[in-house]
């Protein structure tokens, strides 16, 4: 079947899902509409600092896909976009896409970074998970895609106050444009596949554990984000309270998950990152001492049974099966982990370092909002409803939903039907559809 | 289109040439912070331009600046602001528990043990404090110790430009980095700061504005002012035959209800405020605020016995600082017979600070008026 | 060949490589270089603006090479490689040295001794410059026919999408029927949707659609050829069926393991999950008390992953045998209960019908004796004595055991457990490393209906690619063999990891030949001769040396 002539696809959202999508349509010879909400596509795989088994490092492997993406004859990146509104049907919908300002030519903006040097705002960093601040113009991280800077128009001094313009005056390619407008576009396309991803659960309710109350108890992304060479603190495990390496780490699983007072699902590749996390921190300092507080340890995949034994075995981590109840906090700040070792049983406490939360997956901010737009409907958690033998078929058809937005999986699976959903929307407009 | 935006140089005019600086050192502290390096302290330790070509007029430093009013609905909305003391939730009178803290301090060592709490709490990792280097000389440090806190202890009544400081520091926090790595900005760093209520306002307007360097600064304890003083050889003789007494024999200066100082022979002498306004700084003739109503615990003597501080907490920060720091058994407050004596007092307390607050207020009232008129 | 005219260009990168190197002193030094008749710097060479400056100079100062000295190739040198082509350079006459990644950036403390290192650098690309060659690319045209092997859910969903698609599809299956595991099963989690009807109805479009060629009771004999040209022979039967397949899918799924020998497995009142399942559709079930047992030779020594599925079709089993006799009890022994996702909802489930669960370890597994199965309840601290009619044995599913095989015949890897092996576990999970051959459902990992489906839309994803575009453009970084040298030893045959060199008969002997469409030039072969006979184009000895000699012979 000719792909010339055929009607584009869109895909709303470009992290790792998404990109490989718009990548499998575009080799297809299809034209791509990919409308990423942040300034750079690139996703949460970015934010992670190695992935499971391979251990490979998350942004080297992430990123070739992004360059192939933004080089792509076929693919057209729309970020710090936003769908507005969808009307038709399958083989023809409408699209209106809301393209933000970014106060940045994104033609003459080349990336360097000089306004941001100067920019004298501090606001804290979405990508860094607050770990650390950021100016009112920014980099979204430093592999970003596109390579051009964005200025959060809510804390800019010029947008909301009108004074400042330090950016303008520094950049030496007149990028900024402070007459930028946001921008409405009409996009034709034969379907639509849905990979917007997912956002880590808030443990600030599950009051229990001292999420924000005790400064050394993280969650997995801050974790991730404290141990990536890239983050707030240049790799090195350094715990929030005062800087001091963390020796004892204590892992909690299924925060938020398996829980019918919050999400009673499991997000399915916790277990797997924490071991992760905890070869990690041992790779970093051989001192380090894990520990796994589980219920289940779940380890489906391809290669994953042998990581689990790799890390027991490998690197001394020690899996206690049992929940924890409660995380208190002793006078230096170092947490104390309350639990029942459900072998025995005993009721126990450990004092460790630093205690990671292992945050369940939830459906992103906006998902309701965006479901409305689509005219898809959500399933009990959330999440875009499916069918299970049609598992990317949405509600409505010619909207395909993939990925993490679908339901929590991992990189492999949310790669494998990323695809799946392209060869779904590929059967739309190349007219096989039937 | 839109109005020419105000610069150091409407600054220098309608501020420094009027004497009105209180050399906070808040201009100079986000201008050299921000690395755009403008400004320099110069001659009388007044800001000015080190470069002018430099200045990026980004009208920061105008908005920030203590005695520009462009910010005050702000400052109100965001911290709360209630007449006549600003906004808080309690007024104690306390004294620290430490006799090491109590051989040094002014009154109740309150400070000093705010900070050593923060400080053993890993709550901060510094403060921004005054030194003494002579009964009317102080210099302004960070203070990472407890040993450097306790070297601070002692209230001081000249300037002490501790705001550059933060600058000059914050230049050495940010250290410079590769372009790379120069969009980063660094993990999370607290410190305190310890001020007179123009160097809070400043750093509240920064907070305001969401601007550098005041984003480190996690804990504001401000200090009640009645004025500060600065004074050269000439003011020095007149003030030493004034008082019949010789500056360097000073042991420690107060202020409650009166100036007090003690000499070095154990002498007490009082003097009434308004015959040392002669040496006061005249920028502080314009200053309305003495409770230092920005800041997250205010303190002073006045109102206070002897070996007490009068703590006004006012922000919920610092309410959960002070409730720890008394469970903490750093300090411990001044103890009442009964609910009435306790009612008694601390409103007398109120009423003494609302009295100078008060007189304050309106002493900077009229001065403006005298100055808008000449 | 004529005079080589080189042009270098020294990026900046921002201040990546200017704020640390000295790139004016390497602009400089750059003019100095034998053959190098114009240098300059640019702010950005990546920016339109530096591309544009690469497409002047090549016109106005007739440049025949180009240099670019900047970051690094895995971003960039397509982009170069196309400027130089839309100039009308031959692409392959362009050059990258990389004085970012491996000079500025690892080098920030030395400046001086990186810009001395980043002038080494520049004059070895400049010697390797002056001896490239042109070269050109590869086209290799692909049939749009795919080869589907394996007939089940998964290799009937992908025969159906690229069909679907217009592309001719043959569907081999080696059962009569079609239909795979799914025939076996009964009701599937998590919608009780019955396996039969779901198997049939795909069947039936199967059957419907003018595009899939079926052919069951039958197998892949031969694959000769290469991605694009396979030549495949299918037999069935006596009869043989030789076509051209463009891409080939494979789809053989797994099969389940049978415990000989384990906790009394003999079929009848000791069974597998499967066995339960026929029991219960062909209504020969009648149990009161069952015991399952999970992970019967998994997550061990000799097998030591968990089969992903046996967890969910033990507890749908399970709740099927409560609703066919309320009054049953069902025991489940197990070591982690493995219901990701949104199958928890089946435990708790499961739980609240009335399913007991006891967790054992894999120190003290059950023992199942007569008519009672003795479990050590790892939370009760106690011995159980759990009576029977039935014990089912969940057991992991394993590959077919002439999976090893059909893997030799397409010239792709398999696991240490007989599962096919992805080009990359992580971003490439449907591709093998060598092109033209995709992967879907439990003959890549024991996976659910519903995976299964998901991945075969995957891998028709993957497989229209290269069928839409009707070509591939390979890199003709390719080995080539000079005839004369070579002895037909077969080492370079051996060693190929992409199967990309194959010895054949010829008139003169023995000679090894480049599958030029399947090369990858990663230059084992040519490292690896004996006789020197193999050349990698675009990375001769020659060009590889003269960078080491002027490294050696310095400034």
């Amino acid at each position: 079947m000719e792909a010339k002539g055929s009607k584009p696809v869109m895909v709303i959202g470009g992290g790792i899902a998404g990109l490989q999508a718009a990548i499998d349509l575009g080799d297809m010879g299809i034209k791509v509409h990919l409308i990423e909400s942040k300034p750079s596509i690139g996703g949460r795989m970015a934010q992670l600092d190695k992935t499971f088994p391979t251990n490979d490092c998350s942004i080297c492997i992430l990123s070739p896909k992004m360059a192939e993406c933004y080089r792509h004859p076929n693919i057209t990146l729309h970020t710090y976009s936003e769908i507005k509104e969808v009307s038709g049907k399958m083989g023809d919908f409408s699209v209106k896409v809301l393209k933000k300002a970014r106060f940045v030519k994104e033609k003459e903006c080349i990336g360097c970074g000089d306004c941001a040097a100067k920019c004298p705002v501090r606001v804290l960093d979405e990508f860094d998970m607050e770990l650390r601040r950021r100016g009112a113009v920014y980099l979204y991280f430093l592999q970003a895609l596109p390579m051009v800077m964005t200025i959060d128009r809510d804390n800019c001094l010029y947008l909301t106050r009108g004074v400042c313009r330090i950016c303008e005056k520094v950049c030496t390619r007149q990028a900024i444009d402070f007459e930028q407008k946001d921008t409405e576009i009409d996009l034709d396309v034969g379907g639509i596949i849905v990979a917007t991803g997912f956002d880590p659960f808030n443990p600030i309710g599950l009051s229990e554990y001292g999420y924000k109350r005790y400064r050394n108890v993280v969650t997995a992304l801050e974790y991730e984000r404290l141990i990536c060479a890239s983050g707030p603190t240049g790799g090195h495990l350094l715990r929030p309270s005062d800087r001091k390496p963390a020796e004892k780490i204590a892992f909690i699983q299924c925060v938020g998950s398996r829980d019918v007072k919050n999400n009673s699902y499991c997000s399915a590749v916790c277990c797997m990152h924490v071991t992760k996390e905890a070869i990690l921190a041992r790779e970093h300092d051989p001192k380090t001492q894990s520990y796994v507080f589980y219920m289940d340890m779940r380890a489906v995949g391809k290669g994953f049974q042998r990581y689990i034994t790799r890390g027991e075995e490998e690197y001394r981590i020690k899996y206690i099966r049992g929940r924890v109840a409660k995380i208190t906090e002793d006078l230096e700040g170092n947490p104390i982990i309350w639990y029942e070792k459900t072998i025995g049983p005993t009721t126990e406490k450990m004092k460790v370092d630093l205690a990671v939360l292992a945050t369940s997956f939830v459906p992103r901010r906006g998902t309701e909002e965006l479901a409305k737009i689509l005219g898809v409907e959500l399933d009990e958690y959330g999440f875009f409803k499916t069918e299970p033998y049609a598992p990317f078929n949405s509600t409505r058809e010619g909207i395909f939903v993939c990925g993490c937005c679908r339901e929590p999986v991992d990189i492999p699976d949310s790669v494998a039907q990323a695809s799946g959903a392209a060869a779904k929307a590929a059967e739309i407009v190349t007219g096989g559809y039937s | 289109m839109e109005e020419e935006v105000k610069t150091f140089k409407n600054l220098q005019r309608e501020v420094v040439d009027r004497g009105l600086c209180g050399k906070c050192g808040g201009c100079y502290s986000f201008c050299s912070a921000g690395e755009l390096n403008a400004l320099e302290i110069g001659e009388n330790d007044l800001p000015r331009y080190s470069d002018e070509e430099k200045c990026l007029k980004c009208g920061i430093c105008y908005l920030i600046c203590p005695q520009i009013n462009v910010l005050n609905n702000d400052l109100k909305a965001r911290f709360g602001w209630e007449p006549p003391i600003g906004s808080y939730q309690s007024i104690s009178s306390a004294r620290t528990k430490d006799p090491n803290v109590m051989k040094v301090c002014t009154d109740g060592g309150v400070v000093t043990s705010l900070l050593l709490y923060l400080l053993d709490h890993d709550l901060i990792e510094g403060a921004i404090v005054s030194k003494k280097r002579g009964p009317f000389a102080r210099e302004p440090t960070i203070a990472f110790t407890r040993d450097d806190i306790i070297a601070a202890a002692g209230s001081q009544y000249t300037e002490s430009f501790h705001l550059e400081e933060l600058g000059g520091k914050y230049s050495t926090y940010s250290t410079v980095l590769p372009q790379v790595k120069s969009l980063e900005r660094k993990y999370l760093r607290n410190i305190a700061v310890v001020g007179t209520p123009c160097q809070i306002n400043t750093i509240r307007k920064m907070q305001c504005l969401g601007v550098l360097p005041a984003h480190l600064i996690e804990y504001t304890i401000g200090l009640f002012c009645v004025e500060n003083f600065s004074f050269d050889d000439l003011a020095r003789e007149r003030l030493e035959k004034r008082l019949n007494i010789d500056l360097a024999d000073i042991q420690r200066l107060n202020i409650k209800d009166d100036f007090i100082v003690t000499l070095s022979n154990e002498i007490t002498i009082h003097i009434p405020l308004e015959e040392i306004d002669m040496v006061a700084r005249p920028a502080c003739l314009t200053c309305s605020d003495f409770a230092n109503e920005y800041a997250d615990i205010s303190v002073g003597g006045l109102g206070s016995l002897d070996g007490y501080t009068t703590t006004v907490v006012r922000t919920n920060k610092g309410a959960n600082l002070f409730r720890d720091v008394l469970q903490g058994g750093y300090i411990d407050e001044v103890e009442y017979r009964n609910t009435d004596e306790r009612k008694i007092d601390k409103t007398k307390m109120l009423a003494k600070i609302v009295s100078f607050s008060t007189r304050k207020r309106s002493r900077a009232e009229k001065r403006l008026r005298e100055l808008s008129r000449s | 060949m004529e005079e080589a005219r080189v042009g270098v260009f020294v990026c900046r990168c921002g201040t990546n490589i200017g704020g640390f190197l000295d790139v004016p002193a390497l602009v400089e030094y750059a003019k100095g270089l034998p053959n190098v008749v114009y240098s300059k710097e640019n702010l950005y060479t990546c920016s339109e603006a530096g591309l544009t400056e690469i497409r002047q100079a090549i016109a106005e100062q007739k440049l025949n090479r180009v240099i670019v000295a900047s970051c690094t190739p895995r971003t960039h040198e397509p982009l170069f490689r196309n400027t130089c082509k839309e100039a009308g350079l031959n692409p392959y006459l362009f050059e990258f040295v990389n004085i970012r990644d491996q000079c500025s950036w690892v080098h920030m403390q030395e400046t001086k001794k990186a810009t001395e290192k980043a002038k080494d650098l520049i004059r070895m690309g400049v010697a390797r410059a002056r001896l490239l060659e042109p070269q050109e690319e590869i086209e290799v045209e692909v049939a749009p026919s795919a080869l589907v092997i394996g007939g089940g859910i998964a290799g009937m969903t992908c025969a159906l999408s690229l069909a679907d698609r217009g592309f001719e599809v043959t569907l081999v299956e080696r059962e009569k029927k079609l239909g795979g595991l799914l025939k076996d099963l009964y009701k599937l989690y998590p919608t009780q949707g019955d396996a039969v009807e779901l198997i049939g109805a795909k069947i039936r479009e199967i059957e419907k659609n003018r595009n899939i060629e079926v052919l069951t009771s039958a197998t892949v004999k031969e694959i000769k050829g290469f991605f694009g040209n396979y030549d495949v022979t299918v037999k069935q039967g006596e009869k043989d069926f030789p076509f051209r397949a463009g891409v080939v899918v494979i789809a053989t799924g797994a099969e389940e393991f049978k415990p000989v020998g384990m906790y009394g497995y003999e079929g009848k009142n000791v069974v597998t999950q499967l066995e339960l399942e026929r029991m219960l559709k062909e209504n020969k079930f009648n149990a009161n008390n069952v015991v399952m047992i999970q992970c019967v030779g998994a997550r061990n020594e000799g097998r030591n992953y968990c089969s992903r599925v046996c967890c969910m079709t033990a507890l749908n089993n399970a709740m099927i045998i409560l609703e066919r006799n309320p009054k049953a009890q069902v025991f489940t022994l197990y070591r982690d209960m493995q219901t990701y996702g949104f199958y928890e909802d089946l435990y708790r489930k499961a739980r609240e019908k009335g399913i007991i669960f006891v967790k054992y370890s894999p120190e003290r597994p059950p023992a199942v004796d007569e008519g009672v199965v003795k479990v050590f309840d790892e939370f009760l601290g106690e011995e159980l004595r759990l009576p029977y009619n039935l014990v089912v044995l969940s057991t992991p599913m394993v590959a077919h055991p002439d999976s090893k095989e059909l893997a030799q015949m397409l010239k792709v890897p398999v696991d240490e457990y007989g599962f096919f092996l992805e080009a990359h576990v992580k971003l490439r999970p449907l591709d093998f490393a060598t092109d033209g051959v995709y992967l879907c459902g439990s003959a890549h990992w024991p996976s659910t209906v519903s995976e299964s489906i998901a991945q075969a839309y995957g891998a028709a994803s993957r497989a229209s690619i290269p069928m839409s575009r009707r070509h591939v453009v390979a890199e003709p970084i390719v080995s080539v063999v000079d005839q004369e040298k070579c002895i037909g030893c077969g080492l370079c045959e051996m060693i190929c990891p992409f199967k990309a060199i194959r010895v054949e008969e010829t008139p003169k002997g023995r000679i090894a030949r480049t599958i030029t469409a399947s090369c990858k030039g990663c230059g084992v072969c040519g490292a690896s001769c004996p006789q020197r006979a193999i050349t990698m184009r675009h990375f001769k000895d020659e060009q590889m040396l003269a960078e080491v000699v002027v490294l050696a012979e310095g400034k």
